[in-house]
């Protein structure tokens, strides 16, 4: 069954129904606000009122696809709670509009990149970047929404949101690549 | 495909499996070892993102995310229950028992209501309430600090301004005699000066000077606390006829009379209703008449009893002389008298003229009729009185020491005026000016020729100054005319033609 179809089945009155879009979601949810706002406690009640929104308006959504519904109403809550508390802004460096195609990626980073380390350094990475870039690489990543869907959750054009998900994309390979320097170097110490 | 193109596919990684398994892709990575490598990082960042999206969250989440239907339909069941009552409460032959409500389930209360967000609590000294309260507060002792500044200052300032015209006031008063010609009592003269201290008040010695005799009205001096109602801007003074009419000294000389007229008595209203009159209040402190001008009313009201008929003092009888009467028309108070009557009158030569209007002979017209009559107390006196109350004010003039400069005897400069240059008797022109002129000609005999002279033209050469110009103008209609007989040059009026200007 595709999201879609299970949510039918829940917003008819399906507990399994809704248990089985919890399951979907929910984790995604709940990491997606936990890497934008860093309290636990924070993520998991804006995940909470994610699903209450979609529980509440469950007759709003017909088409399309779900995740980028959910995901929609994701993203314009975190948006308010910015609005609410007052954005902080983080200093972005440039970074080139295009990835530079001679550039490799080193040998050591992908060797050492495994499974959990890459969640590890992930994780450490993502506080470094900007509110705007974890917002897309959240969407994008963690989210799992394709580059059209982005672009709809967003409200911005498709190549706009090509651009943003590259120009973000950069600046996270660039923080990990300094923190796997440092590390190299806290371990060689 | 090139480099571009496929780190361009690879970066969506919902496309990443598809775009590798594209053969042209297949091939490009076969042949580029970068790309390769990038494929390889897209993959692990992908399965470290799947890794933190599959993290299990919080097993509270769980339980509340999953009571959400139940709560919120629950919620929704209660928020749309009265509206079903309202409909119900339409039917008015229905008894409508409102049902118990939904309520939200028990996990509901726990679990469903999202925990509280943390507010900044703000600490008190930081408080809306304690910033205004704290502003105001500065604000109003400031403002009571620079109100009493500005009381004390200007309180002080009063002081000063008091103590200089106190002393000012004592060196005028040790310095200055007092006029002996007004007779003003020690009450008068407090009501007059400034409010002084007591302890400022110092005995000023007044000189010793024969007081006039006493004048026919008395002022009644104010008491003690009569003088402090006056201070006090409430003035109270009382005015009395001084006595009855018998009781009047007999044989009042002119010159006393005189003096008498002349105190400033007159400036005080007087109300010759006896003791059973209004009391007045004072209009305005006494102050010397500086003028000889004899004053309006004089001698004593005649106060008409009940029963009784004007009584004409003997003694007022016997000063009044015998006309001589003007030929200029007698001019009394309320009458002109002229023509026949005037020589009516002067027959009759009455010393005191009655009031009533009836009375008046015949011939005599009123003045107009805005001019006030005679009234009660008022009495009619001669020419003859009036020259000698005059005689007398003159007399009495240089003890006066006024406060201003006497005005200009204009009187005197007219006499002069119309000496220099106008002789009436004769062709109106003064011999004077005509010598002027003809001076004036015979310095300038050179420029002089007969005819009509041009005195203007004279300003404009300079020969004399506009201020002479004017008192050698021609009289109206008249020209200057030069007339030259032998060598000598002499200046005429004559008659100006019609058109001439």
């Amino acid at each position: 069954m595709t999201p879609e179809e299970i949510w039918k089945e829940a917003a008819g009155g399906s507990q399994k129904a809704w248990t089985e879009v919890y399951r979907l979601f929910g984790g995604r949810l709940y990491q997606f606000f936990l890497k934008n706002t860093g309290r636990a406690s924070q993520a998991m009640d804006m995940a909470q009122e994610v699903f209450e929104r979609i529980w509440r308006h469950r007759q709003d959504f017909r088409t399309g696809r779900l995740q980028t519904w959910i995901f929609r109403i994701a993203r314009n809550l975190l948006i308010d709670e910015w609005r609410r508390r007052g954005r902080s802004e983080v200093l972005v460096e440039e970074v080139p509009e295009n990835a530079d195609p001679q550039s490799h990626v080193e040998a050591t980073v992908i060797d050492r990149l495994e499974q959990d380390e890459a969640a590890k350094l992930i994780d450490a990475t993502l506080t470094k970047l900007a509110e705007d870039d974890r917002l897309v690489i959240g969407l994008v990543y963690l989210g799992g929404l394709s580059f059209p869907e982005l672009a709809e959750v967003m409200e911005i054009p498709l190549g706009t949101a090509k651009t943003r998900v590259r120009q973000a994309r950069l600046r996270l390979e660039s923080h990990m690549r300094d923190q796997m320097h440092g590390r190299s170097a806290g371990e060689a110490l | 495909m090139n480099c571009n193109e496929f780190t361009e596919n690879i970066l969506d990684h919902t496309l990443l499996e598809q775009t590798v398994a594209d053969p042209e892709a297949a091939a490009h990575l076969e042949s580029c070892s970068a790309c390769r490598e990038r494929l390889e990082f897209e993959r692990s960042l992908a399965a470290g993102f799947q890794t933190i999206a599959t993290e299990e969250p919080p097993f509270e989440l769980a339980g509340r995310v999953l009571n959400i239907p139940e709560c919120v339909t629950a919620e929704e069941r209660s928020a749309a229950g009265p509206q079903r009552q309202e409909g119900r409460a339409a039917m008015p032959e229905t008894l409508v028992i409102a049902p118990e409500p939904a309520g939200k389930p028990e996990e509901c209360t726990a679990a469903h209501v999202p925990e509280k967000r943390p507010v900044r609590e703000i600490p008190w000294w930081q408080a809306f309430w304690f910033r205004a309260g704290v502003s105001f507060a500065a604000a109003g002792f400031l403002l009571a600090i620079g109100v009493s500044q500005l009381m004390t200052a200007g309180s002080s300032v009063d002081r000063e301004r008091t103590n200089v015209a106190v002393e000012k006031t004592l060196e005028v008063a040790k310095s200055a005699p007092k006029p002996a010609a007004v007779p003003a009592t020690e009450d008068m003269t407090m009501a007059a000066a400034p409010i002084v201290p007591e302890e400022a008040k110092e005995p000023v010695a007044i000189p010793e000077v024969p007081l006039p005799p006493p004048p026919v009205f008395e002022a009644k001096s104010a008491s003690a606390e009569g003088m402090k109602s006056l201070i006090s801007s409430e003035p109270e003074i009382r005015t009395e006829m001084a006595a009855a009419a018998p009781a009047q000294p007999a044989a009042d000389s002119g010159a006393e009379r005189a003096a008498a007229v002349s105190e400033p008595v007159a400036n005080i209203a007087a109300v010759p209703g006896g003791e059973g009159a209004e009391p007045v209040k004072a209009i305005e402190p006494a102050r010397p008449v500086a003028s000889a001008r004899p004053p309006k009313i004089v001698g004593e009201p005649l106060v008409k009893k009940k029963g009784e008929k004007y009584t004409i003092p003997e003694e007022k009888m016997m000063l009044a002389k015998q006309p001589p009467v003007t030929p200029v028309a007698v001019q009394s108070k309320g009458f002109v008298v002229g023509g026949a009557a005037r020589r009516e009158l002067s027959a009759v030569s009455p010393a005191i003229a009655p009031r009533e209007k009836e009375s008046a002979p015949a011939g005599v017209e009123p003045f107009a009729s805005e001019q006030a009559e005679p009234e009660a107390g008022d009495i009619l006196l001669r020419k003859a009185d009036m020259e000698e109350t005059k005689k007398a004010s003159d007399e009495l003039a240089p003890d006066y020491e006024p406060g201003f400069a006497p005005p200009p005897p204009v009187k005197a400069a007219v006499e002069r005026f119309r000496q220099d240059f106008i002789d009436e008797t004769t062709t109106g022109i003064s011999p004077r000016k005509q010598a002027r002129i003809e001076e004036l000609m015979v310095a300038h005999a050179a420029d002089m020729r007969e005819g009509p002279l041009d005195i203007d033209q004279w300003v404009l050469s300079g020969w004399i100054t506009v201020k002479e110009r004017i008192q050698l103008a021609p009289p109206e209609g008249m020209r200057w005319f030069a007339v030259r007989t032998g060598t000598a040059w002499k200046a005429e009026l004559r008659s100006k033609r019609r058109n001439e200007k």
